[in-house]
């Protein structure tokens, strides 16, 4: 079972492939949309009709908790896989407790785009690697001086900050902020550095380099980059195809993030679980072992929709784009850490999430608005740690 | 005299025309945007300043939603389960409303309003037990599981009874007579003439079926057995929001039952003026 | 006597059996979809049900919590607000058109055909095709600002409109159909009331004042009544229109929409639970004011 529709005829070519190699397992494909992904993944896992294999993600221990999920290291070790065969935040991602649980599928990382139309059209610059924060903040300033001279409309920077992942969750990873203690009881967000990545983006606003929390909320920041009205765009590689099929795409340019204290990207991605529950145990290993295998990666690599955690078949990826470099989501790769995770993390990151938006929408200061994030979630992780007890 | 009455008659009608013509206007500008947007292409829908016609009118983003949403299946799983709410509901709240118009049996009046006063509880305190028990029948994910909860309409039942009520008593009695039992009343003397009253409450059934989104968005996860309605939430993308695509969608949607409207619109208003009716 | 005694005995009792018979399909359905659901519901809102795993019982938590959420309060308040500020706009605007439909001018069968074909659509579609004219950068509604020379506006993401807008929608969409019932009801109005009134010189204000409303008061009683209990269960338009992290939801959310992320979004059952209690009970108190009001005003032909 899995969510992305984009996905879904890639996968048919894969799972083609897989029944090829083995007639005796039939495999059926099944895509749910991912706003009722979980809720579907609930009531099954629930009722016990799981299907047998299907994508996870960051919300993870909650389903091992529940039970739901095998464990797979029995099977890791049988087949003799070498579990340095795949990036080792993606392998960590999917281990609770030190067991595996979930195979990787891929990964995410978010870098920066940007239009060479509206710097070219500006004579301004374009961004060089190694930028650190101030630099990037200075181009962003003088897209803004120079559009406001020519009387374009342009906005100089878009970012989603309506979600963590593309925009500030990245930022407090790149203050050194960990989040979540790896003991699970505490959260940095107190660090009075965690008030830093939400001030800059509060004055980035205030500057008139990003546009209104309002104006981000109604047309999404990947939207207003793909439709040419703003000049850069911290990006996801999960919408890479979407940046290769622009009609300006052969305009766009990547570039690794901005440095902080450093660079590091928060590491995202999907695995393949499978539910503990299901009746051809040995099959749904083998589909798993297929799926985040080189040949699966590699299929995926070229269809562009997702950059492989399998590190031998990186390299297919880069070449498959027809107008931007997907050279440089690897690069950005290098240097990354895990996603910060907590078994709490569906109720944590709602609270992160709402905090940030008021933020934002300047109802608070980033001093309170970080102070309160920090309290609640401390609050929903003791409360998750207490009644685990 | 006589003139200057006629003149100033006029001049009010004047008045009357214009509200009604900017309330028209009001009520139709959104459906030509949508459909102006559905044939532009991407760039020319976010072009500033704006422009009103499409440069050419062409398909292809129908094509495209056409392509990536099985909007067959949602056409046929909106009309089936449509259909079969309307006949199911139909035979159900009528034989009640006749038993509550016109037979006598004990609690009777309280049975009656304890139905009634199921009206005024809102329907999403339901929900949750509703979508527990359809999983624990394995019916969620199915067409029936949008089907059977709606079966059951005490606002049907309490319409129809005031329809029962108009009807003379002398037509029971006359078919008593002739040998008629209360079931033969009911199916073969009064449903007939209660005809006009039974279109309405189809068209009314039929609409709030059509409307309906919470309910299908909940039960139902796999997009071949969504409504119209609830497929129409998965036009704003996960990735990118292309607008041309969702206005062919809602376009896609919403023809069939303006058509319908248009093909029978005396029953269309004659159903919804039904819904007026009071105790 | 005695025959005739038995005899009406029996066909009572076969009557009782027929009636008895014939309610019961809708009473089992409601027995089992609505009785049963609103007990279960009110026993999960003491419970801490989530998607999976036994509910467990805990008591008044669940409302506790939300008695000290800033966010139910808040939703409540724009429940309150989405209800006086678009019952009256729907009762006055459909009230007015369809007075003016009720004249018997040129062309009533057009404008009736055009202005009624939002009762015909999908509250969905009518959230899309909203949501993309409200849009801020390449919306419909703001190039026609710009051209006028005024300030355009995030409608449905600034927190100072984005209840007007969503407001405004739906009384765009409710309009039509309530105008379509109250055409009815004028059309039931005897017309010798208002010759007589002619006769006696009265004019059309006095005749409005003193025939129509008075003869149409049942009719916009019940309306006005539908028509609060259907706002306060606004969810399509804000759902389709608002995405959930929008810097326009906390302004935006109503009852039902939080009792929808909570329930299904976050699988936080037994609390959505418990925001529907709460919703139950508001309505239910309307309705009370409502049926005790509607003695006093509504005027009744005895």
């Amino acid at each position: 079972m899995l969510w992305d529709e984009v996905q879904s005829p890639v996968f048919e070519t894969i799972i083609g492939k897989f029944m090829e190699a083995n007639p005796d397992i039939e495999v059926e494909l099944q895509l749910t949309p991912w706003n009722q992904y979980w809720t579907k993944l609930d009531a099954a896992a629930g009722a016990g009709t799981a299907p047998d294999v299907f994508w996870m993600n960051v919300f993870m221990p909650k389903y091992t908790d529940a039970g739901i999920l095998e464990p797979l290291d029995s099977y890791i070790e049988k087949d003799g896989l070498d579990k340095s065969a795949w990036v080792p935040a993606m392998m960590e991602l999917y281990s609770d407790k030190g067991v595996q649980y979930g195979m990787p599928k891929g990964m995410d990382v978010v870098v920066v785009a940007y239009n060479k139309g509206i710097f070219d059209k500006y004579g301004v610059e374009y961004p060089k690697e190694g930028w650190t924060w101030d630099e990037f903040v200075a181009k962003g300033a003088e897209l803004r001086d120079k559009i406001a001279e020519k009387g374009g409309e342009e906005y100089p920077l878009a970012m989603e900050i309506d979600e963590p992942q593309p925009s500030y969750l990245q930022l407090l990873v790149q203050e050194g902020l960990k989040i979540y203690s790896d003991d699970g009881l505490t959260t940095d967000l107190n660090d009075p550095k965690a008030v830093k990545p939400f001030a800059d983006i509060v004055k980035l606003m205030d500057d008139k380099i990003l546009p209104e929390y309002k104006i981000l909320s109604d047309t999404k920041a990947t939207d207003l980059f793909i439709s040419e009205k703003a000049a850069m765009l911290y990006v996801g590689s999960w919408k890479s195809s979407v940046l290769d099929n622009a009609s300006f795409a052969k305009n766009i340019g990547l570039i690794p993030m901005p440095t902080r204290e450093n660079n590091h990207c928060a590491l995202g991605g999907i695995s393949y679980s499978m539910s503990a529950s299901s009746k051809n145990k040995e099959a749904a290993w083998k589909l798993i072992s297929y799926l985040s295998g080189p040949e699966s990666n590699r299929i995926q690599a070229e269809a562009r929709i997702e950059i492989p955690a399998y590190i031998a078949v990186q390299d297919a990826y880069g070449p498959t784009f027809q107008n931007i470099d997907g050279s440089i989501f690897i690069e950005q790769s290098k240097s990354a850490v895990k996603y910060p995770v907590h078994r709490a993390i569906a109720t944590t990151t709602q609270i992160i999430s709402d905090n940030a938006a008021a933020i934002f929408s300047r109802t608070v200061t980033p001093e309170e608005g970080v102070a309160k994030m920090a309290k609640e979630v401390q609050a929903a992780i003791d409360e998750y740690n207490a009644t685990m007890k | 005299m006589a003139r200057s009455q006629k003149f100033s008659i006029q001049k009010h009608h004047i008045g009357t025309h214009l509200v009604l013509i900017l309330a028209v206007i009001i009520s139709i500008v959104p459906f030509l945007w949508m459909i102006l947007t559905s044939f532009k292409t991407y760039e020319e829908s976010i072009r500033i300043p704006l422009t009103v016609w499409p440069a050419q009118w062409n398909l292809v983003n129908y094509i495209t939603v056409w392509n990536k949403f099985p909007f067959l299946n949602f056409y046929f799983n909106t009309f089936f389960v449509m259909v079969v709410v309307i006949i199911g509901e139909l035979i159900i709240s009528s034989m009640a409303a006749y038993a509550f118009a016109r037979l006598n049996f004990p609690f009777k009046n309280a049975i009656f309003i304890f139905c009634l006063s199921l009206m005024m509880v809102p329907s999403q305190i339901f929900l949750i037990p509703q979508y527990d028990l359809m999983v624990k029948a394995g019916l969620n994910d199915t067409l029936i599981a949008l089907i059977l909860p709606r079966l059951f309409n005490v606002f049907s039942v309490f319409m129809l009874r005031q329809f029962f009520l108009t009807l003379p008593r002398e037509l029971d009695d006359a078919a008593k007579i002739d040998g008629c039992g209360f079931f033969g009343i009911y199916y073969q003397i009064l449903l007939p003439l209660l005809k006009p009253a039974l279109v309405s409450v189809a068209i009314l059934s039929g609409l709030s079926t059509w409307k309906d989104l919470l309910w299908p968005l909940i039960v139902n996860n796999s997009m071949e057995k969504y409504t119209l309605s609830a497929g129409l939430a998965l036009l704003i993308g996960e990735h990118t929001t292309i607008y041309p695509h969702v206005m062919a969608g809602s376009f896609l949607a919403v023809w069939p039952m303006i058509l319908l409207y248009f093909l029978a619109q005396k029953q269309f208003v004659e159903g919804i003026a039904f819904s007026g009716i009071k105790g | 006597m005695a025959i005739k005694n038995t005899f009406i005995k029996k066909t009572a009792r076969k009557e009782a059996r027929t009636g008895y018979l014939m309610i019961a399909p809708l009473m089992i359905g409601l027995l089992i979809f609505s009785v049963r659901s609103f007990f279960v519901n009110f026993y999960y809102s003491f419970t801490n049900k989530s998607a999976f795993g036994n509910p467990k019982f805990i008591g008044f938590a669940n409302y506790e919590k939300l008695f000290h959420s800033d966010k139910f309060y808040a939703a409540l308040e724009n429940t309150f607000l989405y209800v006086l500020l678009c019952v009256p706009f729907v009762i006055a605007i459909s009230l007015l058109l369809a007075v003016l439909l009720n004249k018997g001018i040129n062309l009533t069968g057009f404008y009736r055909t055009l202005i009624f074909i939002p009762a015909v659509t999908m509250p969905a579609a009518i959230g899309l095709i909203w949501k993309w004219i409200l849009n801020y950068e390449f919306g419909l509604l703001n190039a026609i600002i710009r051209l006028l020379g005024g300030q355009p506006q995030a409608w449905l993401s600034d927190p100072n409109y984005v209840l007007l807008s969503v407001s405004a929608v739906l009384i765009w969409a409710d309009v039509s159909l309530r105008m379509i019932v109250f055409l009815a009801g004028l059309q039931n109005i005897p017309k010798s009331l208002y010759e007589a009134a002619e006769i006696d010189g009265a004019n059309n204000r006095t005749k409005f004042f003193k025939i129509t409303l008075p003869m149409l008061s049942p009719t916009i009683f019940f309306v006005t009544l539908m028509e609060i209990i259907g706002v306060f269960q606004i969810f399509d338009f804000i759902y389709l229109m608002i995405p959930m992290n929008s810097s326009g939801m906390p302004a935006a959310r109503s009852l039902v929409s939080y009792f929808y992320e909570e329930a299904f979004v976050r699988n936080n059952r037994g609390y959505g639970s418990a925001i529907t209690v709460i919703l139950f009970i508001i309505i239910f108190i309307i309705t009370m004011i409502q049926m005790k009001l509607q003695k006093k005003w509504v005027f009744t032909e005895s």
